[in-house]
C-alpha cells in the first residue's frame, strides 16, 4: 500500500492504527504561523502504532516546529495533535506521558551525574528504579555513570540525551536528530537500539533527520516536508521495490546511440553522456524496447543497468534541489 | 504524589549547584562584617593594634552596643531581597541557560506544579539561609561581649526579621516570572539590583509605602528614623504583587511557546 501524497493543500490524515486502530500520532491540518510565515502549514499525518516514521525537511522546513508542536511546547495557530488519541492541547499531562522525546541539542544538567539526570527523570515520570539501570545498559553508560553530565563529550552527552528519552518506557519516541555529534559506530548502534524498540517491543519511533542515508536504513515510512508542508509520504519499501526510472547505458559510440534513442518515441532523455555511457531517464518504453533498438542499429551494447531513484535524489528533486 | 517528586529532584538540583553554595556562604560571611564592625567600635585601640583601621582613623559608626548591632543586623535580611533573588533567578533561569527547558516542559508534570516547587524550594533554601545568618548573628553578638543586653531586645529584633524574611520571600516570583519571560538568568538578576535601587529611591518619596521594595526597606530601618512604617496595606501590597506575578510564570511558562 502506498501512502504517497503529492503536494497536498490540507490532506487528509493517511494511514491507520496498527495495534489498537488508533494512531500514534495524527495531526489534523497543523499549522503555526510566526507573524506572516507559516512555519507548518496544514500538516496531516497520522503514524501507526509501532513503526518507524522518518520525517525529513532541509534546514527551516518545519520539522522542529512540528516536533514542538506533538511535544506541547509549541502552540498551534491552527489544527489539532493526538497522541494515541489524546489532545495535546487539551489534556497534554495524559498525552505525553508515553512520550519519550529529545528535541534538537542534547541538554542536561551539568553539575549532576549522568545517574542522577537519569534519576531525575525517572522519578518525574514515575518510573520504577531499575529503568535507570536499563536505560544505562541500552545506551552503554556503565562507565559514564558517576561522571559529571558537563564533563560528559558531545557524543556522550547525545546517548545520556537518549537515554533520558527511554526512561519512561515509552510507546511513543520523538526523536529530533538522534545521530547528532554520534560517531559512525554509535549512529548504528543507535539505528540497531530503535530498530530493536520498534520490532520487539512495539515502540512507535518518529525520527526527523539531515542525514538521508540515516532515514533511508531505519524508517518504514518516509514524509518529507518543505516549507512547513507535506510534499511526500512514501512507504520504504515502496522507494526500494519501485520501477527503475534510469537507464544506464554503455555503448560502443555513445553519440550514434543517442541520435538512435532521440529517433524512438517513448525512449526518455539522455540525461548524460560520459565515457561511453549514456544515463537515460523518463522513458516510457520497456527498457528491452531501447536495448533492441541499440542492437538492431548495429552498435555494441556492453551493459544496461537499471537504477531506481534513491531517496537522497528523491529528496532533491521534491525539495527542488540539484 | 507528583508534587513530592518534583519537590525533591528540584532540592536535588539545588544541592548539587555552586552557585547556591556561594551565594550561601557569602550571605554567610555578612554577620562577621556587621560583628567586627562592633567590635571596632567597642575596642578602637585594640582594632588598631590588630590592624583592622588605621592609626589615625576616625570612627562615626554609632555606638557599640546590642540595640545598634541588632538595627545593623536587620538590615542583613533586607539585604536578602538580592539573595533570594539571585537564587530565583538561578532556579528558573537555568533551565533555559543549560537547555534543559524543553525536558522539563515535555514532562506529563502540571507546569503550575513546576512553578510552586521552583518557589518553595527556593523559599525554603532562603529560610534556611536566613536562620542560619540570625543564629550566627546573635552568636557573634555574645562573643563580641556588646553591652546593653536586655532579655526581650532579641525576641522583638527576631519578629522585625521574621517580617523582613517575609516581605522578601513576597518579591521571590517577581525574579521568577523574568527568568521565564526573559529565558535565562541575566535579566531576573540585573533585575534584583534595579528593585534595590529602585527602592532606595522610592523610599524617600511619598510612595515608598507602596512600591515593593521600598516597604522592604522601610521595613528594616534603613529609610531613617523619620521614614514611615509599611502597615497592613503594605503587606496587602506584597502579597497581591507575589501572587500575580506567580501566576504570570504559570502563564508565561504554560502559554509562551518555548522554542528555545
Amino acid at each position: 500500500m502506498s501512502d504517497r501524497t503529492s503536494a497536498p493543500a490540507a490532506q487528509p490524515a493517511v494511514g491507520d492504527g496498527k495495534r489498537d486502530g488508533v494512531p500514534a500520532i495524527r495531526t489534523v491540518d497543523l499549522t503555526k504561523h510566526y507573524a506572516e510565515v507559516a512555519a507548518v502549514d496544514s500538516l496531516s499525518l497520522s503514524v501507526r502504532q509501532g513503526e518507524i516514521f522518518g520525517f525529513l525537511g532541509r534546514n527551516g522546513a518545519g520539522k522542529t516546529t512540528t516536533i514542538r508542536m506533538l511535544l506541547g511546547l509549541v502552540r498551534p495557530t491552527h489544527g489539532r495533535v493526538l497522541l494515541f488519541g489524546n489532545d495535546v492541547a487539551a489534556e497534554r499531562k495524559v498525552a505525553v506521558s508515553p512520550v519519550g522525546s529529545l528535541v534538537e541539542t542534547a541538554a542536561s544538567y551539568p553539575t549532576l551525574t549522568v545517574r542522577e539526570n537519569l534519576d531525575i527523570q525517572r522519578r518525574l515520570t514515575g518510573s520504577p528504579k531499575a529503568s535507570v539501570q536499563r536505560a544505562i545498559d541500552l545506551l552503554d553508560l556503565h562507565e559514564l555513570a558517576q561522571r559529571r553530565a558537563g564533563r560528559l563529550s558531545l557524543g556522550n552527552k547525545q546517548r545520556l540525551a537518549l537515554a533520558r528519552a527511554l526512561l519512561p518506557a515509552p510507546r511513543l519516541l520523538v526523536l529530533d536528530e538522534p545521530a547528532n555529534a554520534l560517531d559512525p559506530a554509535g549512529i548504528v548502534e543507535i539505528r540497531r537500539l530503535l530498530r530493536r524498540l520498534s520490532d520487539d517491543e512495539g515502540v512507535t519511533v518518529f525520527v526527523s533527520s539531515h542525514i538521508l542515508s540515516e532515514i533511508a536504513h531505519l524508517a518504514d515510512r518516509i514524509a518529507i516536508i518543505h516549507r512547513g508542508r507535506l510534499i511526500e509520504q512514501i512507504d520504504a519499501t515502496e522507494l526500494e521495490s519501485a520501477a527503475p526510472n534510469k537507464l544506464e547505458l554503455q555503448v560502443s559510440d555513445a553519440d550514434r546511440a543517442r541520435a538512435v534513442l532521440e529517433a524512438i518515441p517513448g525512449a526518455g532523455e539522455i540525461s548524460r553522456i560520459e565515457d561511453g555511457t549514456l544515463t537515460v531517464s523518463g522513458f516510457t518504453i520497456r527498457p528491452a524496447a531501447i536495448a533492441r533498438a541499440i542492437v538492431e542499429s548495429g552498435l555494441e551494447l556492453d551493459a544496461l543497468t537499471p537504477m531506481n531513484e534513491d531517496l537522497e535524489a528523491r529528496f532533491m528533486r521534491l525539495t527542488g534541489g540539484e | 504524589m507528583i508534587f513530592l517528586q518534583v519537590l525533591s529532584t528540584e532540592f536535588t538540583k539545588l544541592k548539587r549547584t555552586k552557585i547556591t553554595w556561594a551565594l550561601g556562604l557569602v550571605y554567610c560571611i555578612a554577620p562577621f562584617m556587621v560583628s567586627l564592625m562592633m567590635m571596632v567600635l567597642k575596642e578602637p585601640e585594640l582594632a588598631r593594634r590588630m590592624g583592622l583601621i588605621a592609626q589615625k582613623a576616625q570612627i562615626a559608626a554609632g555606638s557599640a552596643d546590642w540595640p545598634t548591632y541588632l538595627t545593623l543586623t536587620a538590615l542583613l535580611f533586607m539585604v536578602g531581597m538580592i539573595v533570594l533573588g539571585i537564587a530565583e533567578a538561578f532556579m528558573f533561569g537555568r533551565e533555559y541557560a543549560e537547555g534543559t527547558a524543553k525536558n522539563m516542559l515535555t514532562l506529563p508534570v502540571g507546569r503550575g506544579t513546576i512553578v510552586a516547587a521552583k518557589l518553595l524550594v527556593a523559599s525554603a533554601w532562603f529560610l534556611i539561609m536566613c536562620i542560619a545568618v540570625y543564629g550566627e548573628s546573635i552568636a557573634l553578638g555574645f562573643l563580641v561581649g556588646l553591652p546593653g543586653f536586655v532579655p526581650g531586645l532579641i525576641a522583638k529584633n527576631a519578629l522585625l526579621v521574621v517580617r523582613l524574611v517575609l516581605e522578601v520571600l513576597m518579591l521571590g516570583s517577581v525574579t521568577a516570572w523574568i527568568a521565564v519571560a526573559g529565558r535565562g538568568y541575566l535579566a531576573p538578576v540585573g533585575f534584583t539590583i534595579l528593585g534595590l535601587f529602585l527602592g532606595d529611591l522610592f523610599a524617600h518619596t511619598g510612595w515608598g509605602l507602596w512600591f515593593p521594595w521600598s516597604i522592604v526597606l522601610l521595613t528594616s530601618g534603613a529609610g531613617g528614623a523619620d521614614a514611615p512604617i509599611p502597615g497592613a496595606g503594605s503587606m496587602i501590597v506584597l502579597v497581591g504583587v507575589f501572587l500575580a506575578c506567580a501566576v504570570g510564570t504559570y502563564l508565561t511558562l504554560d502559554r509562551a511557546d518555548n522554542t528555545q
